[in-house]
């Protein structure tokens, strides 16, 4: 064995017991053996930065794979899911108090004005504020555009004729909802109620459900059937869960 | 993935293997959960727990390719265990980590039982400096040379190997090759 291969399998711990020490006793001996020694760590010590700057490269084009998932450039805990729907919940909320404005102005004007369709003051205007209908900027699905455009033109027979169309299970939820709307808008209240609780038991999910109800009850009170607002308000204010709770508390 | 196929994966000499064995590690939401973790306990501020994640699987590699990983433990634990000490002792710049000689099997189980049972060696300045001349020096060579130097020592490839993957004729044309890449490599570092 040569003295490289005997650094080599020095440097690599592959030398017996036995062997490393007659080693380490030549070292002892021989400068230009030491030198040797010195050197060969060098590049031993050269070859594993360069393992260590790919694995770290590597590691980056990992991270870059993940961007979107999973990263750790935070140093708090990432947030959980729940907050995305607490956010949810929120803009929920300064809708439903837009829908409390919608019925006191409603009232305001049965006791102080002329009741019917108007300009200015009109409660079907705080709807907007509340309203789904605003296209597929909110992310709604291409399937309800037809319904969406007569909606927005104020033409509901046919926005109703269109949301009644929609076919996919996935939409329809959303589009009794819109169907409700179109009622509500149209002054046909006890249809619009019947809309919001059809609304309801189509629901996917528990959101859909929960504005279902809401509208419901906003129906109820604009159609005058206060007793069963008013039932449907405790309902919702005694959830805890319900989107709409505050409001409903807040209508008391 | 055992300690045991972790450690055969990164000894292997097979890169695909080995990059996998890594990847796996880098991956792992148990891994990553723990040290999102430990950054809120710890409130660091200077370190990304992304950089704690990476420092520590260079470190573990470094060990298992030294022969000085114990295949009892859970690659994961023993990286957890790993980066526990960086992130509670504020290593900086750590460059090895060496197994206490207080060190038994029942430390392998819970990352911060396995910290203490770990000594992590930080670099000193000249260390570092000596490091910078070394990294100056490898992006002098030629890609061929850090290739085949590669092949040589990260791979353990013989020299037959690294002529068969260089196109080279034979062994001894291989020795040659890898000779003048180490001598290239020391005429630079000085």
């Amino acid at each position: 064995m040569n003295n490289f291969e005997k650094i080599e399998a020095y440097l690599l711990g592959q030398l017996s017991n036995d062997e490393r020490q007659a080693f380490e006793t030549a070292l002892q001996n021989d400068a230009d053996l030491r030198a040797e020694l010195d050197r060969q760590r060098l590049e031993h010590r050269a070859i594993e930065l360069a393992v260590r700057d790919d694995l770290r490269a590597q590691m980056a084009a990992w991270r870059a794979e993940t961007e979107d998932q999973t990263t750790l450039t935070a140093t708090v805990t990432e947030a959980p899911p729940m907050q995305v729907s607490f956010v949810r919940r929120n803009f929920f909320r300064i809708a439903a108090a837009a829908s409390v404005l919608l019925v006191v102005g409603f009232f305001a004007r049965s006791l102080f004005g002329p009741s019917g369709g108007g300009t200015g003051g009109d409660p079907l205007a705080y709807f907007d504020s509340t309203a789904r209908s605003s296209g597929s900027d909110r992310g709604l699905p291409e399937a309800l555009n037809p319904g969406l455009n007569a909606l927005k033109r104020g033409n509901y027979a046919e926005a109703i004729a269109q949301f009644e169309a929609v076919t996919d299970a996935n939409y329809k939820p959303q589009a009794a909802l819109f169907i409700g709307e179109a009622y509500f808008r149209a002054k046909q209240y006890d249809r619009a109620v019947a809309a919001f609780a059809n609304a309801e038991q189509l629901a996917i999910t528990d959101d859909q459900r929960y504005e279902g109800q809401w509208f419901r009850f906003l129906s109820l009170k604009a159609a005058g059937r206060t007793a069963e607002a008013e039932d449907l308000r405790q309902k919702i204010a005694g959830d805890g869960d319900h989107i709409y709770q505050q409001a409903a508390e807040e209508m008391r | 993935m055992n300690g045991s196929e972790f450690n055969e994966a990164i000894l292997s000499g097979d890169a695909t293997r080995r990059n996998a064995a890594l990847k796996m590690l880098y991956k792992s939401q148990i891994v990553q959960g723990t040290l999102r973790q430990w950054a809120g306990q710890f409130n660091l501020f200077k370190m990304e727990p992304e950089d704690i994640l990476q420092e520590g699987i260079i470190l573990l590699d470094n060990l298992v390719r030294e022969g000085r990983f114990r295949g009892a433990s859970k690659p994961e634990t023993f990286l957890l265990g790993i980066c526990y000490n960086i992130i509670r002792d504020h290593k900086k710049k750590v460059d090895r980590v060496e197994l206490k000689e207080s060190f038994s099997d029942a430390d392998l189980y819970r990352p911060e039982t396995l910290a203490d049972a770990l000594e992590l060696k930080e670099l000193s300045a000249e260390e570092a400096d000596r490091d910078d001349r070394l990294r100056a020096a490898m992006a002098a060579l030629t890609e061929k040379c850090r290739e085949a130097l590669r092949l040589y020592y990260l791979e353990q490839k013989s020299m037959a190997q690294v002529a068969a993957e260089r196109g080279l004729a034979n062994a001894n044309q291989a020795k040659k090759a890898v000779d003048r890449c180490r001598q290239s490599l020391r005429d630079a570092a000085g």
